[in-house]
């Protein structure tokens, strides 16, 4: 391993996840690559159906037990995943990486206390007393904002709010000091201004206690001011990765500068207006995809796409799927004639 | 501004790809229906077996060697073919009245599969009424029905059965009457929690914002979207009736002899249990058999009518 | 494309006239006086329950051709708003006047002729054992509006102008993509060209690229046929986008409204400004600001003394624990707040 990657918590190269489904099989995530490094914050962003939650579940080892992983390359701080058995697995689950999910309503069990809950992955993974378990949780639940700490131990989940259970997901998450939590979505569900302050505390947090994020999400205003790095998933592909000034200042990809014109900014775009859509709709992910996923809504598709595009390498971080990510395209072809 | 500008060019309508395109990809509608209906075990077997009935019941005239109601007191308690004694001429034997068994049990299909049917579509249709009616409104209404709902599934059905059958004496269409009358607690039940889950759906909201007349919201919105759940109920519901025929003729308050129940079969071969056993084995088997295909063809169908999403 | 008149068969009763004749250019498209709903909750056969204040006092004037946009967040009442307009629930007080008519008393095939909806999950507007024909037909068939032929045409008309090919008439809702559906939900309320459309977030359930055509849709429609939006979203960037006017609720009340530029350039009430804080624009190096909210989660059916806002709001004074505000005119310019220290 090059000195670079040693500070790599999280490598994933080719991996692919397909699916049995009654058409034949959906490819839902095609060969994507991308790392994590200690104590940052990625940003995986993508529309529905694009792979990203199925990314999230196969890095957990949460996938149905139809789905098909394969990977050239996946590690999680030099632990091959791929070979591990599911006991050592489920060891590493709630210890080492930890999840929170969307839907704070159905990811907390109804039928047990909080302080239950909350102790449970603590005393399973570290061994720790009941009594120690419960201190970690009282702290954690202060540390996220949860007034009457000791008391919310002995309460149940209906009895609190969407903001406050999602909190507690996140504490729940920190019990265990993991170095990697996955959070697939854990604000889309919230009201706006709740949101605000989530995402501020998981920011202050992460900063905190120096753990790795990977942040789902569909939302790019989300994505510009809380993350680090940024990946665009496209079709199950990760189509442009970068840090997330340069991803703004220059994307790459046209799909992403699609998504970022697509978007009313205030001030910028005249009100009343029409926004540049991407026409079309995403490619069916059954049976043989070939070529470049996008190019039949790309405004500037050419012959050459229909060869799968190559990785290509820009300044620093920044990578973009795409043949013409970093030179002019040959003859711009008018939108009237996309194949 | 112009009509260019109102059905934007590069959407659905052009590009390849679009969701409606991708129709072609999926392969034809019947080679679908087959692969879900047979790829379920259960659900084939179930299948297989009840249609097999349905055919018995049908050409039963046909596949009969003897007449069902022929006495033969020279031939009574004849074994089935496969004992020292038997002969083809009575495949599965005789009974106490020299009856041939087989052509009984051929024709004791018809009893039972129309009981069932007709229990359940009686019984469908009052528990249906009365659950989608609780399920839609709410409320007091939802508050009486439901209160009905607990007083009928609080009486043991048998028992009560049992008591209005002696009161009226048994036979075939006082059974099918009791029972519909009986067994709609589950149909009730079941549409009423659906109908509360569809009675929310924005699609209800809309017809219900153009002033649709009620009687269409529950016939038109409401009743296909729950009819899949139903369907499970009434093949339920159908083998609990014909198994309750059996119990109420078997106990001398069902069907009246000479008629060739399954139920009275069995009743009527009570007494050579030990030592003639296939008098009441070969009706008992049958009824096994077939309460036991319905029960897999309705968990089959559930299975392929749970939540396999939006499309 | 054209607005064909639709040949009436049978006739639908009109609303109620009111006795003084305003001129249709004057007369607000939809105005709502004094609108409350009130639930009562957990209440038995001998035990009362609570009331539930979900919309209070909301007063509003929607003037033609204009999209008014109403935001908000959960528990704000907005939902109960819009069944009250769309004739789902009667209000507890107040009234819903359309084109200066009551409202109340009216035949629902009647108010609808001239206010649809389109609701804001494109998997269940749609019935899914119907066909889309059959669906965006429906009101042309409650109403009795033209002959089967007729019907037909104008549906495969209004399925041109909501870019929807032909084809999609004969398919069901399952065998359509979101955008495509909601797509789907417009043309059924269009088909009978209302007046007035109740947007209730017709885009959050989309992808960001099919809302950005969905909303130029939108747009398009509202100038082809001189459409009178209500716009409710928690999406700001979508509502400054597309609104002419913005009223701000909170528990049930209108705290905030006026134009565009007022509301989204010099908001007045502390929710206002701390709702345009949340609301997180693609600029990175920002970071996410302290909205200065607290930790209070308002609850509808025990809203605080005084300004309902108070628990939260980062300048609360002593009249705010005890007095709640009225919603006032702002002298000089078209706009009100409901708040003490603006």
């Amino acid at each position: 391993m090059s000195r670079l990657e040693v500070n790599n918590l999280l490598e994933v190269n080719n991996l692919r996840v397909d699916l049995p489904v009654e058409a034949g099989t959906l490819h839902a995530v095609r060969g994507i690559d991308f790392h994590v490094e200690r104590g940052e914050m990625l940003c995986l962003v993508g529309e529905s159906g694009c792979g990203k939650s199925m990314t999230s579940l196969a890095l957990m080892g949460l996938l149905p037990r139809k789905a098909r992983l394969t990977a050239d390359r996946l590690r999680f701080d030099g632990i091959d995943l791929t070979t591990l058995p599911e006991r050592r697995r489920s060891d590493l689950r709630g210890a080492r990486m930890s999840m929170i999910f969307q839907e704070p309503m159905t990811a907390l069990n109804p039928a047990y206390t909080l302080g239950n809950q909350l102790c449970e992955g603590l005393i399973r993974h570290r061994g720790v007393s009941r009594q120690e378990a419960r201190e970690r949780a009282i702290y954690l639940l202060e540390r996220v904002g949860i007034s009457a700490a000791k008391d919310r131990l002995n309460q149940y989940p209906h009895q609190l709010s969407g903001g406050l259970r999602q909190r507690v997901m996140i504490a729940m998450a920190l019990m265990c000091e993991p170095d990697l939590i996955i959070a697939d979505e854990p604000t889309t569900a919230l009201d706006v201004t709740i949101q605000a302050q989530i995402l501020r505390l998981l920011r202050e947090l992460q900063q905190e206690f120096g753990t790795a994020v990977i942040f789902i999400t569909h939302d790019l205003g989300v994505v510009a001011r809380i993350a680090d790095r940024v990946a665009v998933m496209y079709a199950g592909e990760v189509i442009e990765s970068a840090p997330t000034p340069a991803l703004y200042a220059n994307p790459a990809h046209p799909y992403t500068r699609g998504l970022l014109s697509c978007i009313p900014a205030p001030g910028k775009t005249p009100p009343g207006s029409r926004l540049q859509a991407i026409p079309g709709v995403v490619p069916s992910l059954v049976g043989h995809v070939e070529g470049c996923a996008f190019r039949n809504r790309c405004p500037q598709a050419q012959p050459t796409c229909e060869r799968t595009p190559p990785l290509m390498s820009l300044s620093g971080d920044h990578r973009a799927r795409c043949h013409y990510a970093d030179r002019p395209v040959p003859a711009p072809r008018p939108p009237e004639t996309i194949s | 501004m112009t009509t260019s500008s109102v059905s934007p060019t590069a959407s659905s309508a052009s590009t390849p790809g679009t969701g409606l395109g991708e129709i072609s990809l999926q392969p034809p509608a019947w080679s679908r229906v087959t692969r879900r209906l047979f790829g379920h075990r259960g659900l084939a077997i179930g299948l297989i077996v009840v249609g097999l009935a349905i055919l018995i019941a049908i050409f039963a005239p046909l596949l009969a060697p003897h007449d069902p109601y022929h006495q033969d007191i020279a031939n009574r308690m004849v074994p089935p073919v496969w004992h020292d004694e038997g002969s083809w001429e009575h495949v599965l034997g005789t009974d106490k009245l020299g009856r041939d068994t087989l052509s009984r049990l051929l024709f004791g299909t018809r009893i039972s599969l129309t009981i069932g049917l007709v229990v359940a579509l009686i019984s469908g249709v009052i528990g249906t009424t009365l659950g989608v009616l609780a399920g839609y409104f709410g409320g007091r209404v939802d508050a009486v029905i439901s209160y009905v709902i607990t007083t009928r599934l609080a009486m043991p059905v048998v028992l009560v059965a049992l008591a209005l059958a002696s009161l009226t004496g048994g036979s075939l269409t006082t059974v099918i009457l009791l029972l519909g009358l009986l067994l709609w607690d589950r149909f009730a039940v079941v549409s009423r929690s659906v109908t509360q889950q569809v009675r929310d759906a924005e699609y209800v909201f809309a017809a219900r914002t153009l002033g649709c007349s009620l009687p269409y919201i529950l016939l038109r919105e409401v009743l296909p979207n729950i009819a899949g759940s139903l369907i499970v109920v009434m093949t339920l519901e159908m083998a609990h009736a014909i198994l309750l025929e059996a119990t109420l003729s078997f106990l001398g308050m069902g069907v009246q002899p000479p008629l060739p129940s399954w139920g009275l079969m069995v009743a009527e071969g009570k007494a050579y249990m030990f030592f003639q056993p296939w008098v009441i084995a070969i009706p008992g088997i049958a009824l096994f058999v077939l309460v036991l295909a319905i029960n897999l063809l309705g968990d089959g169908l559930r299975d392929l009518n749970a939540p396999g999403g939006r499309n | 494309m054209n607005a064909q008149p639709i040949t009436e068969v049978a006739e639908s009763r009109p609303l109620p006239s009111d006795s003084a004749s305003v001129s249709r250019a004057v007369t607000p498209a939809l105005e709502l006086c004094g609108l409350s709903k009130t639930f009562t909750l957990g209440g038995g056969l001998f035990k009362r329950g609570r009331t539930l204040g979900a919309v209070s006092n909301v007063s509003l004037r929607i003037p033609r051709g204009q999209v008014m946009g109403l935001v908000g967040e959960s528990g704000c009442g907005k939902s109960t708003l819009a069944k009250m307009l769309l004739g789902l629930t009667t209000p507890s007080d107040g009234d819903v006047l359309v084109d200066g008519r009551p409202v109340r008393g009216a035949d629902q095939k009647a108010l609808a002729r001239h206010i649809q909806p389109i609701f804001q999950d494109p998997y269940s507007s749609l019935n899914p054992r119907k066909r889309i024909a059959q669906i965006v037909g429906l009101p042309l068939r409650v109403h009795g509006i033209g002959t089967p032929r007729e019907q037909a045409a104008h549906v495969a008309e209004t399925l041109d102008v909501v870019g929807l090919p032909r084809r999609a008439a004969e398919q069901f809702p399952g065998q359509l993509s979101g955008g495509q559906r909601q797509r789907v939900a417009i043309a059924r309320a269009l088909v009978m060209r209302p007046d007035i459309v109740i947007c209730d977030e017709p885009t959050s359930a989309l992808d960001v690229s099919v809302q950005a055509q969905i909303l130029n849709l939108l747009l398009d429609l509202k100038a082809e046929f001189g459409l009178t939006y209500l716009f409710i979203s928690h999406d700001l960037a979508v509502v400054e986008h597309l609104v002419d006017r913005v009223a701000v609720m909170y528990l049930g009340r209108i705290v905030e409204e006026g134009t565009r530029e007022q509301i989204f350039g010099s908001p007045r009430h502390p929710y206002t400004r701390a709702l345009l804080d949340s609301a997180l624009t693609p600029e990175p190096g920002l970071g996410v600001p302290d909205i200065g909210l607290g930790d209070a989660t308002p609850d509808p059916s025990d809203p605080p003394a005084g300004c309902a806002f108070h628990p939260r709001c980062p300048k609360a004074q002593a009249t705010c624990r005890q007095q709640r505000p009225r919603l006032e005119d702002i002298r000089g310019d078209n706009a009100r707040v409901a708040c003490h220290l603006a």
